[in-house]
């Protein structure tokens, strides 16, 4: 009874199946925000097309610290993230207990140092803490993430099992043949990119690992938390709070300092603990944009004297080998060609997982039921709904006044709702009418999305073209390849939608 | 149906169990620095993950898929017991 008969691959094909379609819905979002997130910095500065002017890092830390100093005297420390050459502002997070979430995540001027030259958006963060939070509250997004990440991996090696011409489907698409042509589509994307689909599954959930995982260090340390939690964050210099009040060190000086420790490469981040304290610290942190590994080198300085406390330099061999297996899933050192395959390996991992949900539709045609029906519709729904929200979260950027008050909020609700819209849109209309809308849907305003944003920020493609401005030009041209993508699929559905082309022929032969 | 849960079952929190009680004895037993065995350990405890959940649909019988699997973490988990932290 037990049994299960066949040969091992017959036997794991199930695991393939019914774990990819319990993950895929979810997936599909992360895997969607993920490749977004890529381009993370641009699509914060494109959110923000007010900012124009830059300025040296020490200028820019100068400035916000003076306004940090007036906005959150009293937070318990302030964490920066510098501007560099895909960043022109100043990112600050600090604890607020009027904010939604509890803090605070805001751009800064870095000529200013302040949030209100600018329109209020949380730019590419949105869809970065998407990507892994699912907009739940912490812990249970990033359990729920890693949790989707696990069954992806499981997917993806049970998937490689269960397939059996491996590199000759590499060369094999059989077009318009129905679920032929959906199992060569699935095979060649996830074939084409499988390194970077398992990399990016395995490093995704080391990123989460010390919430999700937390045995090895439990069972290594025992009841000596203390000692693993100094072992884990070496670089950390634990100070109390004094009471007593005094001025921060000289920051643009620290940074110098800093820099000079870490042989010229610049910092990327700058956490002030306990500013305005006696038992202030200063933590900055050695860019990766130049090296694999993540969080490799930071110097601790006291905040008040600006004496060296601790200088951490990365060479243990297990740690190094984490942090260059998280720092490739976060891609922050790739150069541009690298990274623009990174977003092209994203976009093959959705195409993956949206052209494995519909197979698992295709393969059961044959005996049609309401669960069926219930998961083409959604399918519909998810696939097309999560470009319709990017679209909407974007026109959102544009068009909401830009000091309208909880702006912040406003923006990502459109994301949401344009999404839930498409959901619903998908369960209502039959499936062969939701496609080709829908996807229309999407077409339309990714292809108006440059010229609203010409029209509002009068930054047009052309422009952008003789200004040799690489964001706005490929921002647009993005929007369009996007468009045309969709409405491709649009004209293909319609086609497939239509009445077969016998029975065209017979109506037309009659009229 | 009892198959089906129980391969359920042990794909997904058998094979976390697994993970962790492989993660501890390799955290515990590894001769290097403490830090440097919980992050191999650590990292190691994905490949167990995958592989036990494979286990669980790969065995001819749900029966021996969950003998590996249970007794493993019986074996791996009791030897980390012992073994002082």
């Amino acid at each position: 009874m037990s049994t299960r008969q066949g040969s091992f691959r017959q036997r794991i094909a199930p695991l393939h199946t019914w774990s990819g379609l319990i993950v895929g819905w979810l997936m599909l979002a992360i895997a969607v925000t993920g490749t977004m997130t890529v381009f993370r910095p641009e699509t914060s500065a494109w959110m923000r097309p007010e900012v124009a002017q830059t300025s040296p890092p020490e200028q820019a830390l100068r400035a916000a610290v003076a306004y940090l100093r007036e906005r959150a005297p009293d937070a318990p420390g302030w964490y920066l993230q510098m501007p560099d050459d895909r960043t022109p502002t100043l990112q600050a997070v600090f604890a607020d207990e009027s904010a939604p979430q509890g803090y605070r995540d805001i751009a800064l001027d870095p000529v200013t140092g302040r949030p209100d030259s600018m329109r209020e958006t949380l730019g590419g963060e949105f869809l970065y803490r998407f990507h892994f939070e699912l907009q739940l509250p912490y812990p249970w997004g990033r359990i729920l993430a890693s949790a989707a990440g696990m069954l992806m991996l499981i997917t993806l090696v049970s998937g490689i099992i269960i397939h059996r011409r491996i590199f000759a489907d590499f060369f094999t698409f059989r077009s318009a043949k129905g679920q032929r042509s959906w199992l060569d589509a699935h095979n060649v994307l996830g074939v084409l990119a499988l390194p970077f689909h398992i990399m990016i599954a395995a490093t995704g959930i080391l990123t989460l690992v010390t919430l999700t995982f937390p045995w090895a260090g439990y069972a290594a340390y025992g009841k000596d938390e203390a000692a693993l939690v100094a072992d884990l964050y070496p670089g950390i210099v634990e100070r109390e709070r004094a009471g007593t009040p005094a001025p921060l060190a000289d920051m643009p000086a620290l940074l110098k300092r800093a820099q000079d420790l870490f042989d010229g490469a610049p910092v990327s981040r700058v956490s002030i603990e306990n500013p305005g304290d006696a038992a202030a610290t200063v933590t900055m942190a050695r860019s990766d944009a130049a090296s694999l590994g993540y969080g490799a080198e930071d110097a601790t300085f006291d905040g008040v004297t600006g004496k060296l406390l601790k200088h951490y330099r990365q060479v243990e061999p297990a740690r190094t080998t984490f942090s260059v297996l998280y720092g490739l899933h976060i891609g922050r050192f790739a150069p541009d060609v690298t990274r623009w395959l990174y977003f092209l390996c994203g976009l093959a991992l959705s195409g993956l997982i949206a052209t494995g949900l519909i197979l698992w539709v295709e393969a059961r045609r044959k005996r049609p039921h309401f669960g069926l029906a219930f998961v083409e519709r959604v399918n519909v729904g998810m696939v097309t709904g999560l470009p319709l929200g990017l679209v909407a979260l974007f026109w959102a950027n544009r068009l909401l006044p830009p000091h309208m008050p909880d702006r912040v909020v406003a923006e990502p609700r459109f994301f949401f709702w344009a999404w839930g819209a498409a959901l619903l849109i998908a369960l209502i209309r039959p499936p062969r009418r939701a496609w080709p809308e829908l996807s229309a849907l999407v077409a339309l305003g990714a292809a108006a999305l440059p010229f609203l944003s010409w029209a509002v920020t009068g930054r047009g493609l052309w422009d952008a073209l003789l200004a040799g401005d690489w964001l706005f030009l490929g921002a647009d041209l993005l929007a369009f390849a996007f468009a045309a993508m969709f409405a491709r699929i649009t004209i293909a559905l319609r086609r497939k939608g239509a009445p077969p082309r016998e029975v065209r022929a017979k109506r037309e032969a009659m009229a | 149906m009892l198959a089906h849960t129980a391969r359920i079952l042990l794909a997904s929190l058998g094979a976390y169990a697994l993970a962790v009680a492989a993660a501890s004895l390799l955290a515990r037993t590894l001769p290097i620095a403490r830090i440097e065995a919980t992050f191999t350990a650590t990292m190691l405890a994905i490949p167990v993950m995958v592989g036990a959940a494979i286990l669980a649909y790969g065995c001819r019988h749900a029966r021996d898929a969950a003998l590996w699997i249970i007794g493993g973490v019986l074996v791996l988990g009791g030897v980390a017991w012992m073994v002082p932290a």
